[in-house]
C-alpha cells in the first residue's frame, strides 16, 4: 500500500514538472475578458453588455458613438442634421445617404433595403426584442434608390439618430428567409457588417473572431484575431491578467485598483460611464411625502465619506441624473453634508426628537427601510454608513436586502421597486448619451406602465419632458433638461450619489485603445486595434 | 433480480414526474421572475415586457406552463432557453462533457488516494500515520474551496508559471491531450480534496468496525495470515457502506460543482445551472434538474444492486 501511495505522488510530481514547459504564442491577436458570457450575438434580443460587445465586433451601423460620446458617420456618409438637410425643418423626415460598395461578411451587397428590413424586423410582434423605443416612432421607410433611406416619423423624436448607432443593421437577404427569428442560427453566428466574423464559439470557454474579408474599411481590421473570454471570478481574472493569459481585463472592481495598477505590463484606463448610482426615495411612502424629510435625508448623506470608504476615491460625486458633460446642469452643487440642517428640516416637518434620541410624530417613530440587491458589497457598505449617520439625526434606518431577481422583478412578478415595497433603495441606472429620461420621471410611467418607481409626479417636469423630446434646437433643449435637473435637485425624488467610472486594464502592447463608457463599450473601435 | 430491477424502473417513472412538478412549482415560488433582467434597462417599457412575456408563454397560468413543458418533453423537445433561445438539450450536452471530464478525474483521484489512505489509517490506528492522515482529512474537509483554488492559482499559475490558471483548453490548440491535462490538474485537485478527505474517513471507520467483528477474530484464530484476514474477510465487508456512498456521489459527476467551475472558468453544468438560476431561465433550470433527478434515481438503484452482489445476505426476490 505504501508503494502505491508513493507511486501516486511521484506520478503527480512528474505531471506538475512536465507542465512547466508551457508554450506562449504571439501574433496578431488580443484576448479580451468579460465577467459574463454573451447569450448570443444579437443586441436586440438580449441586453447584456457582453452581448453588446461581441455585436460591436460583427455588426455595423449607420453611425458610431466615439469615445467623446459624439456621433460620427460609419455606414452613412454623414450624420443627418438640420444644417445638412438630413433632418427636415419639421423634424419628421430623416434622409440618410449610405456608403456604396459595402458588402456583408458573406459578400452580398449592403443596400438601403437592409435598413428598411431592420425596422420591419424590430416591429415584428413574434420577435423577442428587448426594447422598441425609437423604432415605434417611425411610420414608414422609403428607399428611393439603393443608397438613400428616407424615414418618416409619427412625431418629433430627438434621439432618433441614436437608434441607428452602433450594432444595429440586420441582413435582409438572410433573415427574410428565416422561419423562426428567435431561434435562427443568425443570432449565434451572424452575417454582419462589422470588422470581424465569428470563427469558433466554445460555449462556456471563449469566442474566437477572425477578420471579415469583406470589411468596408480598406486595410482594416489590423488584428488577425480577437478572443472574447468569459471569466466569472474576479480573482481569477486578475491572475489571468498577471500571467498574460488575457490582454484586456474589462470593468474590474474598485477594490482591485491598487493590485492592477501595480502590474507593470498593463495600462489602466478610467473612463466616465453613463451609469449613475443613486438612492431611490419612495415618494408614495407616507413618511416620505413631505419634501423637507427628503431634503433632510439628502443633507445627511455624507458623499465624501462614501466616496473615500466605498469607492476608493475614484467615482465622482453626482448632482443629477445626467452624467454627460454636455447635459449635466453645471450650476448645481452637491448638497453639503450638514446634520444640523437635516435636523432642522425634520423639526420643521413635525418630526420631534424623543427621549431615546429618535424622532416621533403623533406618537409614530421615524423608521425607514432601505433596500438593495444582497451581495453587492459597495451598496451594502453605503447602507451601513447611512444607518450610522442618520441615527445621529434620529432616523431609524432598517436594512432589508433582496435577491436581485426579487428586487428588480416586474410589477406583476411582485418586484420590490416596481410595487413600491420600500422606503429607500440603492441601485444604478444606465442612461444613454441622450438625456431623455421619460420612462423614469414622467408621472404616466408609474409601474407597470414604465419605470418611475420613485412614484414621483411633478406637473412642470412632465411638461418639460414632453416638450424637450420634441425640441430640435439643442440649446433650447439643454435649457429644459437643466430645469428638470434643477427641480429634481429641490424636490429630491432620489439622491444622486456617484457617476460610475469604468476601470479597464489593457496590455501595453495594444495600440489605439479608445475606451467608451457608454454601452458602445471598449470594443467599438476594435478595427483600429493594433499590436506594437 | 430481473423482476426487481424492472419493478424499480416502473416505480421511478411516477417518482420522476412528481419531482418535476415539485421543482417546477419551487421555481415559480422563487422571488422575482425571468423578466427582471430586462428591467434594468431604463428604455424598457411596460408594453415591451408584456410582449416578451407573451412570446415566452409566461402569460399563461402556471399549471398550463407545466403541462406544455411536459408535453414537449415527451416528444423529446426539452424547450429553448429564455435568454439565448437555444435548445436546452444542446446546452446540456455541450456542458456535460466538460463537467464529466472534470468530475470523473477528481472521482478517480479521490478513489485511488482516499480509499488506500483510509485503509492505511484504520490498520495503523492511533499511529503517527493515522494522526497525519486524520489531520489532513479534516484540513481537506474544512478548507474553503474557493480559497484553496485561489492559492493554487497563485502558486502554480502566477509564481511558478507551470500551469494555466483557468479554462479547459488553450483557444489556439485544437486538441492535444497534454493541453487538456494541464488545464485539468488544478480544478481536479481542488475538487478531489473534499471527497478524498471524506471518503478516507468513511473507509477508516467502516474498516475499523469490521475489524472488531467476531468473524475476524475467528479468521485470525483459524491461523490465517493478517494480510489474508484483511483482504479476504475485512475489506470486502467494509466496502459495503463505502460503495453506497460512492454510488450516490456518481450523479454529482454530471451535475458539476458551481464554485470550482466558477473559479476556474470551467465550462461545466454547475455554471450553466448557476447562470440560469440568476436569470430564472425556467427551461434550462428544468432541463438540468430533470437530468440530475434522473441520474439520482438510477444510481440509487445501481447502489442497491451492487449491495446485493457484495452482500449475499441481501436478496431482492
Amino acid at each position: 500500500m505504501r508503494r502505491l501511495v508513493t507511486l501516486v505522488f511521484v506520478a503527480a510530481l512528474v505531471v506538475v514538472m512536465a507542465a512547466s514547459f508551457s508554450v506562449s504564442a504571439a501574433g496578431g491577436r488580443v484576448i479580451v475578458m468579460n465577467q459574463q458570457e454573451p447569450n448570443m450575438i444579437n443586441p436586440y434580443l438580449d441586453s447584456m453588455q457582453a452581448t453588446f460587445d461581441v455585436s460591436q465586433l460583427t455588426w455595423g451601423g449607420m453611425l458610431e458613438l466615439d469615445e467623446k460620446w459624439e456621433l460620427i458617420p460609419s455606414l452613412a456618409l454623414e450624420v443627418p442634421s438640420l444644417q445638412n438637410g438630413g433632418i427636415s425643418k419639421d423634424g419628421l423626415t430623416y434622409t440618410w445617404k449610405l456608403r456604396k460598395d459595402v458588402k456583408w461578411s458573406d459578400g452580398a451587397p449592403f443596400t438601403s433595403e437592409d435598413i428598411k428590413f431592420t425596422w420591419e424586423y424590430i416591429m415584428n410582434d413574434n420577435l423577442n426584442v428587448v426594447s422598441r423605443t425609437g423604432f415605434e416612432e417611425i411610420t414608414a421607410i422609403e428607399t428611393p434608390d439603393k443608397y438613400t433611406v428616407v424615414m418618416k416619423l409619427k412625431q418629433i423624436h430627438v434621439p432618433m439618430l441614436y437608434v441607428w448607432t452602433g450594432p444595429t443593421i440586420v441582413p435582409k437577404h438572410i433573415l427574410s428567409k428565416s422561419k423562426n427569428l428567435n431561434e435562427d442560427s443568425f443570432n449565434m453566428n451572424p452575417v454582419g457588417l462589422g470588422p470581424y466574423v465569428l470563427d469558433k464559439w466554445e460555449h462556456g470557454s471563449y469566442l474566437i473572431f477572425k477578420k471579415n474579408p469583406n470589411y468596408w474599411r480598406k486595410g482594416y481590421p489590423k488584428l488577425d484575431q480577437i478572443v472574447y473570454k468569459p471569466i466569472p471570478d474576479e480573482n481569477t481574472a486578475f491572475t489571468q491578467l498577471a500571467t498574460k493569459e488575457i490582454d484586456v481585463y474589462q470593468t474590474f472592481p474598485t477594490n482591485q485598483y491598487k493590485q492592477v495598477k501595480a502590474l507593470t505590463h498593463v495600462n489602466v484606463t478610467e473612463t466616465a460611464s453613463t451609469y449613475w448610482e443613486h438612492i431611490n426615495i419612495n415618494c408614495k411612502s407616507p413618511l416620505l411625502t413631505d419634501v423637507r424629510v427628503r431634503q433632510a435625508l439628502r443633507y445627511a448623506t455624507d458623499l465624501k465619506k462614501l466616496q473615500e470608504t466605498v469607492y476608493e476615491g475614484l467615482w465622482p460625486v453626482a448632482v443629477s441624473d445626467q452624467g454627460s458633460p454636455f447635459w449635466k446642469n453645471a450650476k448645481l452643487k452637491p448638497y453639503q453634508f450638514d446634520l444640523k440642517k437635516a435636523g432642522q428640516l425634520l423639526d420643521q416637518a413635525g418630526w420631534k426628537l424623543g427621549n431615546d434620541g429618535m424622532r416621533y410624530k403623533n406618537g409614530k417613530k421615524l423608521t425607514l427601510v432601505i433596500s438593495t440587491t444582497a451581495g453587492r458589497i459597495p451598496r451594502e457598505m453605503t447602507e451601513q454608513i447611512l444607518q450610522q449617520d442618520w441615527k445621529k439625526i434620529g432616523v431609524d434606518l432598517v436594512i432589508k436586502n433582496y435577491d436581485a431577481g426579487k428586487f428588480f422583478a416586474t410589477y406583476d412578478e411582485g418586484g420590490i421597486l416596481d410595487t413600491g415595497d420600500y422606503d429607500l433603495a440603492v441601485f444604478a441606472w444606465g442612461s444613454s448619451p441622450d438625456p431623455d429620461n421619460y420612462t423614469l420621471w414622467h408621472s404616466a410611467q408609474f409601474p407597470p406602465a414604465g419605470q418611475n418607481n420613485v412614484f414621483w409626479s411633478n406637473k412642470r417636469v412632465d411638461e418639460l419632458i414632453i416638450t424637450s423630446r420634441k425640441e430640435l434646437d439643442v440649446n433650447k433643449r439643454k435649457a429644459m433638461i437643466d430645469e428638470i435637473q434643477q427641480i429634481m435637485w429641490e424636490e429630491v425624488p432620489m439622491i444622486p450619489t456617484f457617476y460610475w467610472v469604468n476601470l479597464d486594464a489593457f496590455n501595453k502592447n495594444i495600440k489605439n485603445i479608445k475606451p467608451n463608457g457608454t454601452s458602445s463599450g471598449n470594443l467599438w473601435n476594435a478595427y483600429e486595434w493594433e499590436l506594437k | 433480480m430481473g423482476r426487481y430491477i424492472f419493478r424499480r424502473i416502473l416505480q421511478a417513472i411516477p417518482l420522476l414526474i412528481i419531482i418535476t412538478i415539485v421543482v417546477f412549482a419551487l421555481m415559480q415560488l422563487a422571488p422575482g421572475g425571468p423578466l427582471a433582467l430586462y428591467k434594468q434597462n431604463p428604455k424598457v417599457t411596460g408594453e415591451d415586457l408584456a410582449r416578451i412575456s407573451r412570446n415566452l408563454g409566461l402569460d399563461k397560468p402556471v399549471p398550463i406552463q407545466y403541462f406544455n413543458w411536459l408535453k414537449r418533453l415527451v416528444t423529446g423537445d426539452w424547450g429553448t432557453s429564455f435568454s439565448s433561445s437555444r435548445p436546452v438539450l444542446e446546452l446540456i450536452k455541450e456542458r456535460m462533457a466538460a463537467t464529466f471530464t472534470l468530475m470523473f478525474s477528481s472521482f478517480v483521484i479521490s478513489l485511488l488516494i482516499g480509499l488506500p489512505i483510509g485503509i492505511l489509517s484504520a490498520l495503523k490506528r492511533y499511529s503517527i500515520v493515522d494522526y497525519i492522515v486524520t489531520f489532513f482529512s479534516f484540513f481537506g474537509l474544512s478548507m474553503p474551496v474557493f480559497w484553496f483554488a485561489l492559492m493554487l492559482q497563485l502558486l502554480f499559475g502566477l509564481k511558478l508559471g507551470w500551469l494555466p490558471t483557468a479554462g479547459m483548453k488553450d483557444p489556439f490548440i485544437d486538441f492535444e491531450l497534454w493541453d487538456r491535462v494541464r488545464h485539468l490538474i488544478l480544478p481536479a485537485a481542488v475538487l478531489s480534496l473534499t471527497s478524498l478527505a471524506s471518503w478516507s474517513r468513511f473507509m477508516r471507520s467502516s474498516l475499523l468496525e469490521v475489524i472488531g467483528q467476531d468473524y475476524i477474530r475467528t479468521a485470525r484464530a483459524k491461523g490465517l495470515s493478517e494480510g489474508k484476514v484483511i483482504r479476504k474477510h475485512a475489506l470486502k465487508n467494509a466496502l459495503i457502506p463505502v460503495v453506497t456512498i460512492i454510488a450516490i456521489a456518481i450523479p454529482g459527476l454530471f451535475s458539476g460543482a458551481v464554485i470550482t467551475e466558477t473559479v476556474f472558468a470551467w465550462p461545466g453544468m454547475g455554471r450553466l445551472y448557476f447562470d440560469s438560476l440568476g436569470r430564472l431561465d425556467y427551461p434550462v433550470l428544468m432541463g438540468v434538474l430533470t437530468v440530475t433527478a434522473f441520474l439520482v434515481v438510477i444510481f440509487n438503484l445501481v447502489a442497491d444492486i451492487i449491495y446485493g452482489i457484495l452482500d449475499p445476505r441481501i436478496s431482492y426476490d
